[in-house]
């Protein structure tokens, strides 16, 4: 039995038409590349954008869409939004959103193959999006046999390396026909160009590309992205690849051991090209730092410090991951550049505020040092989303009562900072943690990343989720700003019902 | 409609008993065959809605069920190890709890290891593949629990609704 509800104006189940695929005179195009839920984000997801361009240069045209910000902002407004979920979490099925569903798959698929595409790819951010691309991949398969599917992204391995045995099922189903691992910028237009055994195209090597090629790719096309249907109108950029760090828990440095990055030159010149085409000035920043490369950081935002000045009223704002260093004489120099170039909202790693558990995963910047960057943000007027890891591998009680304490001293910055406690500390394949898994004493308790347990100081998945839901609530009720998800908060929920 | 076809596939693992094996048959609607063990899988382009029956027949519980010592030590049976539509298999919720043998006495197992002469039907009563394989795919139970959680925690505050959630910007 279907029940109907109403949210606000839309009645439910209705058929959900998407935008992004709206094909009124028939055009063609010989590439689709779509992103496909769930990825929580307010702003546009770049890899479509990112790929046009390279598809157009082998000689190819190209339709650039991201569905996944309209299924989300459908699944959000949506009264039994957390059904969705356990579709997209655990490939279940609510019987009264079975309409609701099957309506997202079948108009995304078939208003994506109106366009008539020969080649079709799917944009795998994160795991969370595998469900929704097998699925997109069955139904396009299902109304034109005949057209190559192609899946890319991190996402489509539950970490960044090894095997992808989700690829390997889809392509023995006969879903899948490529995948392409690592950065597709060099592999997708040598496989247009029909090298299909070129680095990286069903295969578990790829190559990184170099300094040289990084600074030759074309800018982001956005033009076909619909900028009014994203909460944040924004635009992504990036400026690097890879980190300058090499943290204990980290996967992402596993495939990206190189650190290559574009000139503070070449940045700020796609920056202002890019408003000129699209009239945002807001930049995000999609690298895992902003300020790695700190010559190029700063040539970045005195380029930007001087536009902010000269243009006033079409002054620029960026946002993006940033690393807190030791701070030094230069430190209030480089804060007031930070602010005059328009940084507005900074994601920093801090990871623990314990200063021993930092320093022991790969951070070495002292407590004092976070003190003076939130003091230069609280006096510029700078955000910072600071990022927490809870539960390192001997992370005990009173050290979640030492960070308890910390934000109850640390009040004075709430309204700079907010809070993302995250899911848990998750081990993952090609870590520093996993290949030392067993001098840390730690005990698989499931396939899981953040299935682990440390008898040693009774380190369990469901104490850890309890810690992280205590530091939510606590950081909540002390009026600091949290972030947080719905795919996080389910899986937190999952955790401590001891469902990991 | 495209969607409503797909290739159902069935694999089967036999035991033996006094080296007899269970009479397995699959009647899809439209056909019956036999699976046998030396060929377990019965593979089938079917049209949804369906219903796939599974027939097990010849065993004799006196001589095909050895019991010593109030054990079973021997024991004819044939189990469902994978069903898989369009090349995806379906996962363990279906086997351990969906699947139900009604034996020819009328009583029910809910279980993929058959010990009885009896039928088994799979109703496969959605009329595309998609929602037809996430319905055999949910696990109710847990689907419940999950739902019933959640709302204990709205009802505390615990639980936000996603739209008023601050995202990451």
């Amino acid at each position: 039995m279907i029940t109907t509800v109403t949210c606000g104006s839309i009645r439910f189940p209705n058929t959900m038409k998407f935008k992004c695929f709206e094909n009124p005179n028939n055009i063609t195009y010989d590439v689709v590349i779509t992103t496909v839920p769930y990825t929580e984000s307010g702003l546009p997801l770049m890899a479509p954008a990112v790929l046009k361009p390279i598809v157009e240069r082998a000689g190819f045209s190209c339709l650039a869409a991201d569905a996944n910000n309209e299924i989300v902002n459908y699944i959000n407004n949506h009264p039994r939004s957390a059904d969705f979920m356990t579709f997209i979490y655990d490939e279940f099925l609510a019987e009264e959103i079975t309409d609701d569903l099957y309506a997202i798959f079948y108009n995304m698929a078939t208003q994506l193959m109106s366009f008539k595409p020969k080649f079709v790819g799917i944009s795998l951010i994160t795991y969370v999006n595998q469900i929704s691309a097998k699925w997109l991949a069955w139904f396009v398969k299902k109304i034109d046999p005949n057209v190559t599917v192609l899946l890319g992204g991190p996402g489509c391995l539950p970490t960044f390396t090894g095997p992808s045995e989700f690829v390997d099922t889809l392509m023995d189903a006969g879903f899948v026909d490529y995948h392409i691992r690592g950065d597709a910028e060099h592999s997708l237009y040598e496989f247009l160009k029909g090298r299909r055994d070129y680095s990286g195209i069903n295969s578990l090597e790829w190559r990184e590309f170099t300094l040289e090629e990084m600074r030759k790719f074309p800018m982001p096309d956005y033009s076909q992205y619909n900028m009014d249907l994203y909460r944040i109108p924004a635009l992504p950029i990036i400026g690097s690849r890879g980190c300058v760090r090499k943290c204990k828990f980290c996967d992402y440095i596993a495939n990206w051991p190189s650190f290559t990055w574009r000139t503070g030159d070449d940045i700020f010149e796609e920056m202002v090209t890019q408003y000129k085409l699209y009239g945002i000035r807001f930049f995000k920043f999609q690298d895992s730092l902003t300020n790695g490369n700190q010559k190029e950081f700063e040539q970045l935002i005195i380029r930007l410090a001087e536009w902010n000045t000269a243009n006033p009223d079409e002054s620029f704002t960026w946002s993006g991951y940033y690393i807190f260093r030791e701070h030094n004489a230069a430190t209030e120099k480089t804060w007031e550049l930070v602010k005059a170039s328009g940084g507005h909202k900074l994601i920093v790693g801090i990871e623990n505020l314990n200063q021993r558990i930092r320093y022991a995963l790969g951070k070495k910047f002292s407590n004092e040092s976070i003190d003076v960057h939130l003091e230069y943000g609280k006096k510029l007027g700078i955000q910072f989303h600071l990022l927490q890891i809870v539960g390192w591998v001997d992370e005990t009680e009173d050290e979640i009562e030492f960070i308890k304490n910390w934000l109850r001293t640390h009040t004075k910055y709430k309204d700079n900072i907010t809070f993302q406690w995250g899911g848990t500390l998750g081990i993952f394949p090609n870590t520093w943690l996993e290949q030392n898994w067993e001098r840390l004493g730690l005990i698989r308790t499931s396939d899981h990343p953040q299935g682990w347990e440390n008898p040693a100081v009774d380190s369990t998945p469901e104490k850890r989720a309890r810690w992280a839901k205590e530091l939510n609530d606590l950081s909540r009720e002390l009026g600091y700003n949290v972030g947080d998800a719905l795919n996080n908060h389910f899986l937190l929920e999952k955790m401590i019902n001891n469902e990991v | 409609m495209k969607f409503s076809t797909c290739k159902l596939e069935l694999e089967f693992e036999f035991g033996s008993c006094r080296d007899d094996y269970f009479r397995l048959q699959i009647d899809n609607g439209s056909s019956v065959k036999d699976v046998d063990y030396f060929n377990p899988y019965y593979s089938s382009m079917i049209e949804l809605p369906t219903k796939i029956k599974i027939i097990t027949s010849g065993k004799n519980n006196r001589l095909h069920t050895i019991v010593k010592d109030g054990e079973i030590i021997e024991d004819m049976y044939v189990k469902i190890n994978k069903l898989k539509l369009d090349g995806i298999a379906v996962g363990n919720a279906f086997y351990y709890k969906k699947v139900k043998l009604v034996t020819i006495e009328n009583k029910e197992h809910i279980t993929n290891y058959f010990g009885f002469n009896g039928i088994c039907t799979i109703d496969l009563n959605h009329n595309n593949m998609f929602t037809q394989f996430l319905s055999l795919n949910t696990d109710e139970e847990y689907l419940e629990s999950q739902r019933m959680h959640i709302h204990a925690k709205a009802e505390t505050g615990g639980w936000r609704a996603p739209a008023t959630l601050p995202m990451l910007e």
